[in-house]
């Protein structure tokens, strides 16, 4: 059957009343694939045929499939993770890791020659490549913040960067785009000077966009939410103290914004006057923002100290790999001088994990430069 | 093989292509023939700004689970059943948004539907309409979006939504007396349960 048939089924008033309304519906005009997107999802298609993830059918042969083999091997299997746990427990250094400096020469290799990160080359959106961008230079950064590849990344900010400030086009990931990229400027300010110009403009722009009760968000009508809040409080902060002053009052209305949202128990809520949110990620964010731009204010950093203390270090065993969590998790035990905590975390995170949840977005690019800035000290 | 390949090469040999021999130029085929119904798809289930994201990320699950289409099967009904777990995906991650677990927006840049729509009737209509769908529950509109708008036979629908033939017939008899509903009333200006303004 179909809708034409069905129709048929109703009484005279009915039909006449339902294929008038199926007409109207039919006229809902359509947008048209942009020309690039063909493109977009085969280079996607491309990064993932590379990964092969597929599993194969016939991988193993039947005899090494039966029931005692794969009992032996999950026994060998477990053995092998408890002696994983036990070096890893044993493994007490705190310099940079192997893996760490693998992720790093593959980030570089991945440079396009206008000295940007394409997300699909990578897995992700095409949306997020200031972002991206930004992230994977401050990855790149933590190791050399002088080398030709972090000078390329901070002209293609630049170059990315639009007359009234932002970063990226129109829509609201734009708002991540522009906390993100100008978190970025201000942190290799030191290094390239001639970012100025672009951060202040960045800064401009942040501070227009503040909501009156002094948090951001992408959602109309909303006073702000607690993660975006947290980013451009991130990014005030450095920027402040770069030398930018229009960072100054933002920068204040933003921390009482986050100040706003926590409650006495240390949980915080993601919109003013919401629930208390669950996520780690998010608290942890808070706790970060609140103990290190609110350093100089008092009762702000006991604030965050106060986040941390519900705050596990345990990251989320049995729950899907999360790169942005444990990034988040890192910095915020760092800030509170938990440096053991930080290391579980640390030590215990997956950066290339394939099912993170993250990577439809932000792709391995995202995880691999967070695991790295998280490593950097 | 061009990405205008012979229109007599069907989606299902293509497909098979893709399957057994990892053959990117058959899926590139599949992807120029599908990806415009794919994001309409999407924003008649009320996807505003990510549609193009969306139609990426179906795209990638169908090539990454391309060992398991059956032969037997429609490409599109794949496809569809494809989409519709992203758009269930999607919606949990939005509910998660709104709880604060999410770090990153999910609508990326890209508004192709505001950008295509440049006079003010034509915004009033897809307005209109939207609004009408809002109306609806998830379950009764993609019952109406696949029923309606792709003009799919009802025992297809009840194999993409996993229901039975005739629990697609009366949701969608109830989508469309709720829609209708909702017109009468928006006409006298009573208020509606569920209307969104």
């Amino acid at each position: 059957m179909t809708i034409s048939e069905h129709l048929n089924e109703f009484s005279p008033c009915d039909r006449e009343d339902f294929l008038s309304l199926v007409a109207r519906l039919r006229s809902l005009p359509l947008p048209a694939a942009s020309p690039q997107l063909t493109d977009r999802i085969l280079a996607a298609v491309k990064v993932e045929a590379e990964r092969d993830v597929t599993p194969s059918r016939s991988f193993l042969p039947s005899a090494f499939s039966s029931y005692r083999f794969r009992k032996w091997m999950s026994r060998a299997a477990i053995l092998l993770l408890l002696l994983g746990l036990a070096a890893s427990l044993l493994w007490k250094s705190a310099d940079r890791t192997p893996a760490v400096s693998n992720d790093l020469d593959w980030i570089a290799s991945l440079q396009e020659q206008d000295g940007s990160w394409s997300p699909v080359r990578a897995g992700g959106y095409e949306a997020y490549r200031p972002a991206l961008t930004a992230l994977a230079a401050l990855a790149l950064a933590s190791r050399d913040p002088s080398s030709d590849s972090v000078h390329a990344a901070c002209r293609a900010l630049v170059s990315m960067q639009q007359e009234d400030g932002s970063f990226g086009q129109k829509g609201r990931v734009q708002s991540y785009n522009q906390s993100i990229t100008a978190f970025a400027l201000a942190a290799l300010l030191p290094t390239h000077d001639g970012l100025r110009p672009a951060l202040e403009k960045a800064v401009t722009r942040i501070a227009d966009e503040q909501t009156q009760s002094g948090g951001w968000d992408y959602e109309d009508g909303s006073q702000g939410n607690t993660a975006l809040t947290a980013w451009n409080v991130r990014a005030l902060s450095l920027a402040e103290r770069q030398g930018v002053a229009a960072a100054r009052l933002p920068l204040r209305k933003g921390l009482r914004w986050l100040r706003d949202v926590m409650h006495d128990n240390g949980t915080v809520v993601y919109h003013r006057g919401g629930q208390i949110s669950r996520s780690e990620s998010l608290r942890a964010l808070t706790a970060h923002a609140l103990l290190t731009a609110g350093a100089s204010f008092d009762g702000l950093p006991l604030l965050g100290k106060r986040i941390i203390r519900e705050l596990s270090s345990a990251n989320g065993e049995g729950k899907p790999a999360d790169s942005y969590r444990d990034y988040a998790k890192v910095i915020a035990f760092r800030a509170a001088g938990e440096g053991r905590e930080a290391d579980t975390v640390r030590k215990f995170w997956h950066p290339n994990a394939k099912e993170d949840t993250w990577g439809e977005i932000g792709g391995r690019l995202y995880s691999a430069s967070l695991f790295a800035l998280a490593d950097a000290r | 093989m061009t990405r205008d390949a012979d229109p007599a090469i069907s989606d299902e040999d293509l497909m098979v292509r893709v399957r057994e021999q990892n053959d990117q130029d058959a899926f590139a085929v599949l992807v120029s023939r599908h990806q415009q119904n794919l994001l309409n798809y999407f924003v008649r289930s009320g996807v505003q700004y990510d549609g193009e994201d969306l139609v990426q990320q179906t795209f990638l699950r169908i090539f990454r689970y391309r060992n398991r289409y059956v032969v037997s099967a429609k490409f599109t009904t794949f496809l569809l059943l494809v989409a519709r777990q992203v758009w269930l995906d999607e919606l949990r991650k939005r509910k998660r948004r709104e709880r604060g677990e999410v770090p990153m927006p999910e609508e990326p840049i890209d508004a192709p539907v505001q950008q295509d729509v440049s006079d003010t009737q034509h915004v009033e209509n897809r307005q209109d309409v939207l609004r009408l769908l809002e109306t609806l529950p998830d379950g009764l509109r993609q019952v109406v979006v696949l029923g309606v708008f792709e003009e799919r036979p009802y025992a297809e629908i009840g194999r993409i939504l996993g229901i039975p033939e005739g629990t697609v017939k009366s949701r969608m008899f109830h989508a469309l007396g709720r829609m209708r509903e909702f017109l009468k009333n928006d006409e006298s200006g009573t208020p509606v349960k569920g209307k969104k303004k």
